[in-house]
């Protein structure tokens, strides 16, 4: 009797062994890869619909409370949106010819129209559970057309890059993520540097210390490494230190993204040397 | 038992990324899949709890950072050792489970961020304190109902084979007497 118990133990124990080895061959096998393997594009799926199960949900409620907060003031807001809608269109009209113009003129003088890149908009589904990184999911994938490496905007500034993709969702390193760095020029005097996340806000590296910029200059993409498109809004200069020592200023960038709000965005599906 | 807590794992990381983040951050965005584990290292059976943990390590792998394979390993790493230690040290006991959770969670989080920093040095990783003592905090506060509350679904699925909740809960057959002239 005793010996058969401690077969089974032995058994139980070599069992477990097993289990923690080949475990352990799957996690190092994972290790270091870029690009999701098919687990854990099986895991995004899955993930990826909770996820957008419980945003769904989550809206829902959230649009009926914002519904009755709205009914407060709608006569007045409705007569302000009515001027603004008169002088919107005023303004559209004006584009407009100014477009006319501009397509005329450049034909006139035979240059090449350039096409902008395809966009596609996504909705937030999720984001990053832990402390340590800055990143989201959103509810369009490999389908849709996303590759790593392009860039996510909104109407306000840049948000990050794609980090990998499943087939219905993606993941994006927002831009204040510590492993993200853009190239930016200072909007006012061209000045470039490249800016990096520290969680909250931006760091502007390699300004040079006799280089002009102060607090309140907004900072622009420069369209340098082919991944954002120039002339997106990045930020503006919130603190500018010129310490004693080094060759640099340390400059904190505020960014032009409230992180923290992100519903919806924009994917730029344009190929760079990064998208894969 | 494994789909039922790996379904309620899926839950809490889906609680996680969506719901905590609309509240404000001050509340704080505490890591109840961290408690999940807890509870998995300190009374699921080895095998089942192995592969629970290797299940959920992988879940969070493809949610959080950009490093792959850190986050399966540090769990699996928690888990073996909590597992070790449980059968030297009574650390089931109710007021021990608190230590379990912050000290645990101290040493997977620092285990991570080491591990990140040596297979990758090229990736930076946020360590914030105040973020860690305030996860701590809530953490050590709610370890103990939530617990209570895996214990009881334990029980409940456990206990009984999984279609017969519904007959827990129905009324219980009479049994009938071969002599029908009985009263």
């Amino acid at each position: 009797m005793k010996k058969r118990e401690k077969r089974g133990h032995r058994v139980r124990l070599l069992r477990l062994a097993v289990a923690v080895v080949l475990f352990f061959v799957i996690i190092v096998v994972s290790f270091g890869q870029q690009e999701f393997s098919v687990i854990s594009k099986l895991g995004l799926e899955v993930t990826g619909t909770v996820q957008s199960l419980s945003t769904g949900v989550i809206g829902y409620f959230s649009e009926i409370l914002a519904g009755y907060r709205e009914l407060i003031n709608v006569r007045e807001e409705n007569r302000r949106l009515r001027a603004e809608l008169r002088w919107r269109q005023a303004a559209t009209s004006q584009y407009l010819e100014a477009v006319a113009t501009n397509v005329r003129l450049k034909e006139l003088l035979g240059l090449k129209e350039n096409l902008p890149d395809p966009t596609i908009t996504a909705r937030v589904i999720g984001r990053d559970p832990s402390l340590w990184f800055k990143t989201l999911t959103i509810d369009r994938g490999s389908s849709d057309g996303l590759k790593r490496g392009m860039p996510a905007i909104t109407s306000e500034g840049i948000v990050g890059q794609v980090i990998n993709t499943s087939p219905n969702y993606a993941r994006i390193l927002l831009a204040h993520d510590p492993n993200s760095a853009i190239d930016v020029i200072v909007q006012k005097n061209r000045i470039q540097g490249i800016i990096r996340g520290d969680g909250h806000e931006f760091i502007l590296h390699y300004v040079l210390r006799n280089s002009d910029v102060e607090k309140g200059d907004p900072l622009i993409t420069s369209g340098l490494g082919d991944v954002f498109p120039k002339g997106v809004s990045v930020g503006r200069v919130s603190e500018v230190v010129h310490s004693p020592r080094g060759m640099f200023q340390h400059i904190r960038v505020t960014p032009a993204v409230d992180f923290s709000r992100l519903e919806h965005l924009i994917i730029i599906m344009r190929k760079s040397s990064l998208t894969e | 038992m494994i789909p039922v807590f790996f379904g309620l794992g899926l839950l809490l990381l889906a609680i996680q990324t969506t719901i905590f983040h609309l509240m404000p951050a001050w509340l704080g965005r505490p890591d109840l899949l961290f408690l999940l584990l807890v509870f998995i290292a300190l009374y699921c059976e080895p095998f089942r709890g192995l592969i629970l943990t290797l299940l959920l390590g992988l879940l969070v792998d493809v949610l959080s950072g950009i490093y792959l394979g850190v986050i399966p390993l540090v769990y699996l790493l928690f888990f073996l050792g909590t597992k070790a230690l449980t059968r030297h040290l009574a650390l089931q006991d109710s007021i021990n489970q608190v230590h379990v959770v912050v000290v645990g969670f101290l040493t997977t989080t620092a285990v991570g961020h080491l591990l990140t920093s040596l297979l990758a040095p090229e990736y930076y990783q946020l360590w914030n304190w105040s973020l860690l003592l305030q996860n701590l905090v809530i953490l050590s506060v709610i370890c103990l109902p939530f617990l209570h509350l895996c214990h009881h679904l334990q029980r409940l699925i456990g206990g009984t084979p999984p279609l017969s909740v519904l007959t827990f809960l129905s009324f219980k057959r009479r049994s009938s007497s071969a002599n029908r002239f009985k009263s």
